[in-house]
């Protein structure tokens, strides 16, 4: 026993119009189950026009809305993993990026000077010209004469700046982000100020002889997280 | 008939376990085998039946098929190997279930099986 085309037709027609269903895969598994249970009133000896009409009575607009409704709500539950799925992608990709946005710290790179000077004093362990004592030489000293241009290793904001005729004289500290601070020592004049940016090569003082000096020349640290660090990788560090 | 309720939480488990009978059923296959085996006591309703397939395909635990059938569509669903584990699971859990309900219920239980 199986319904010809026009009493399938009905069906779908019953479907569509009464009870009102869309979803054309909905419609298609409804009027086949319909279809089935017209089919079995059938063989049991009933007539086309009776077994349609108790079916369309059982099978209510109300029943088969909430079908098409379930299944709306779960093809939008999967439309919406899949979009956070693709969601949680991008967001993954941003914080990677950030991350090493973030790693990318900006670093003291190249000389204070320009042009070749030679350093006198490297950084390390050294007798202290005067006193004799092994003490730690925390930068490396260029042999330059006086008011030769100094000039910032990497973009920043000038923290400290000092005038004083003891220790390291006049000098100027830059901070670099979070990690890094540069120092430039026993200058003679400071032309910048404190709490300015300054970018990577900016002019931002001259060399001299201030403050425990024995003659002209610059004094230049590399601080990473507050720890004096070699600066000479540093200095060479320039051609990236 | 039982209550809509006591059916909600056995649904799935008594649509697996079919499935797992067989090698693909389509919805009216699966409410006239339940209705048999129970002698009428279960009669799944369209409106419980067809949410809860749809459910299992979208959960990847059937996959489905459709096959012309005259002038009309039969959609016919069939247990994925995900869903064969989930049906064991299934099975499982509420055979453990009946056995603890067995003896809670213990004295107002028929012998008469």
């Amino acid at each position: 026993m199986i319904l010809n085309k026009a009493q399938t037709n009905r069906i779908f027609e019953l479907l569509k119009s009464r009870n009102n269903l869309r979803d054309e895969q909905i419609i298609e598994e409804m009027a086949d189950h319909f279809c089935c249970l017209v089919e079995k009133k059938m063989v049991l000896g009933h007539s086309f026009e009776e077994a349609f009409n108790e079916v369309a009575e059982d099978l209510t607009p109300e029943e088969t809305q909430q079908i098409e409704r379930s299944a709306k709500h779960i093809q939008f539950k999967v439309r919406l993993k899949k979009k956070v799925k693709s969601i949680s992608a991008v967001a993954a990709t941003l914080i990677l990026l950030l991350v090493a946005v973030a790693d990318a710290q900006i670093k003291p790179e190249g000389s204070p000077l320009k042009g070749e000077h030679k350093i006198t004093s490297s950084f390390g362990n050294k007798k202290h010209p005067e006193t004799r004592n092994i003490v730690l030489h925390k930068g490396v000293d260029y042999k330059v004469g006086m008011g030769t241009p100094v000039y910032a290793t990497a973009d920043g904001v000038v923290s400290e700046t000092q005038f004083a005729n003891s220790g390291y004289g006049i000098k100027i500290v830059i901070d670099h982000q979070e990690e890094y601070q540069t120092l430039y020592a026993h200058l003679s004049e400071i032309i910048t100020k404190r709490g300015q940016k300054v970018s990577k090569g900016d002019l931002i003082g001259y060399s001299g002889n201030s403050g425990r000096s024995s003659g002209p020349h610059l004094h230049y640290e590399v601080r990473k997280n507050g720890r004096n660090v070699n600066p000479q990788p540093y200095i060479d560090a320039k051609k990236k | 008939m039982y209550s809509k309720e006591l059916l909600k939480g056995t649904l799935k488990t008594i649509v697996l376990k079919l499935l797992s009978e067989h090698d693909k059923m389509y919805g009216y296959e699966i409410t006239q085998h339940v209705k048999s085996e129970t002698s009428g006591k279960i009669v799944l309703t369209e409106g419980a039946l067809y949410p809860t397939l749809h459910k299992l395909e979208a959960q990847g635990l059937v996959a489905t098929e459709k096959v012309v059938y005259g002038g009309r569509t039969r959609k016919y669903y069939k247990l994925t190997e995900t869903g064969e584990a989930a049906a064991r699971e299934k099975i499982n859990e509420f055979a453990e279930f009946i056995t603890t309900m067995k003896f809670i219920l213990k004295g107002n239980l028929s012998t008469e099986a």
